[in-house]
């Protein structure tokens, strides 16, 4: 046996297996490996006595409070979002239905939609304490689509009422 | 009849069930290690405590998906190695092993016992010695050395083969003993002159 091997016996005879007879007979012979078993040996005694860390006095309390944190926003009621969204449905269906009767009467109730979906919005985003990815992809959706109609809605309105004169 | 629960699992069934009391004993039975095992790896105990805490509560998140019966401790250190992990590259610690040579030094075995008085390993020396070893090196030794998991353990939390945990720990092992040897050649004082 030479040396290179006998250096990986050693390290595996430190994780369970026994130096068989062959590296018995070489750490023997041979001062450098018997040496080096030597100390692999002193080394994993002392890992193996290295003390246990323990973080500071508040990291379980913060760890229970942001588990806590989170556990409150799953069960939080999502009402403002719902509501949100379910204004912005109301509106644009009776905003469709309004453009076939009467479009002088669109430009003040879509005035009065789109501030109410930017309100929506906004309170959706505040109505939760601390950030929330879903909420606020959601109130981000309901503001641009508040958005979209404050900038074609008047388009609509002109081409109705250009078509009308027509 | 079913067999009674290890503790772990037990409380992992309690919190599943809604007892909320049971995920502070399990942080409890376990923070010591997980923090550990972290600031032994990344160095820096603010970033080791910020790390435990997303490797608990990701743990909490997924604790459906626990397997009851199972060590939780490894299940636990499987998701703090991914954590570490990604906290290092995202530093650009290098954890590459490509330029990792060979351990064993042919000048080293050809040196005689009398080289060396073999110096006194303390704690200070041993947390000097983990440190300098690459971190894929250092997180098989400390789950195999301080943790006392089993080689089939650290393959299992680690995600890879057995044999190339045990040849990470050989190489763990060689680099220590010669930066140890570096060591005590430069604290050794000259012999006096006649």
């Amino acid at each position: 046996m030479n040396c290179a091997n006998a250096r990986r016996r050693i390290s595996d005879s430190l994780d369970g297996g026994r130096p068989d007879a062959a590296l018995t007979g070489h750490l023997a012979d041979c001062a450098a490996c018997s040496r080096a078993f030597a100390r692999a040996r002193s080394l994993n005694a002392a890992l193996a006595s290295l003390p246990q860390l323990r973080p500071s006095a508040a990291f379980s309390t913060g760890v229970l409070a942001a588990l806590s944190r989170e556990r409150r926003l799953a069960a939080a009621p999502l009402w403002p979002l719902a509501s949100a969204l379910a204004l912005s449905s109301v509106a644009v269906a009776a905003g469709a239905l309004r453009l076939t009767i009467s479009i002088p009467r669109i430009a003040s109730l879509a005035a009065q939609i789109i501030g109410g979906l930017e309100l929506a919005g906004r309170l959706a985003l505040h109505a939760l304490p601390a950030p929330r990815a879903g909420a606020e992809f959601s109130a981000a959706a309901v503001m641009a689509v508040a958005l979209f109609l404050t900038i074609s809605l008047p388009a609509v309105q002109k081409t109705r009422l250009t078509g009308a004169k027509l | 009849m079913s067999e009674p629960l290890d503790p772990d699992s037990d409380l992992v069934r309690r919190c599943l069930a809604g007892d909320e009391s049971c995920y502070a004993a399990l942080l409890e039975r376990h923070q010591g290690r997980i923090y550990s095992f972290l600031l032994r790896l990344v160095g820096d105990g603010h970033e080791a405590e910020d790390l435990a805490q997303v490797v608990f509560l990701k743990a909490f998140r997924s604790l459906a998906s626990f397997e009851l019966g199972r060590p939780f401790h490894s299940w636990l250190f499987a998701i703090a190695h991914h954590a570490a992990l990604d906290f290092l590259r995202a530093r650009k610690t290098d954890l590459s092993l490509d330029h990792d040579e060979d351990p064993i030094d042919p000048a080293d075995a050809s040196d005689g016992p009398e080289r060396l008085a073999e110096t006194a390993l303390d704690g200070a020396l041993v947390e000097r010695l983990i440190a300098a070893l690459p971190p894929l090196y250092r997180e098989a030794l400390l789950l195999r050395h301080i943790e006392g998991l089993s080689v089939t353990d650290v393959a299992a939390t680690l995600g890879i083969p057995e044999g190339t945990v045990k040849i990470r720990l050989f190489r763990a092992r060689e680099l220590m003993r010669r930066k140890w040897e570096a060591f005590e050649k430069d604290e050794t004082p000259e012999a006096p002159r006649p």
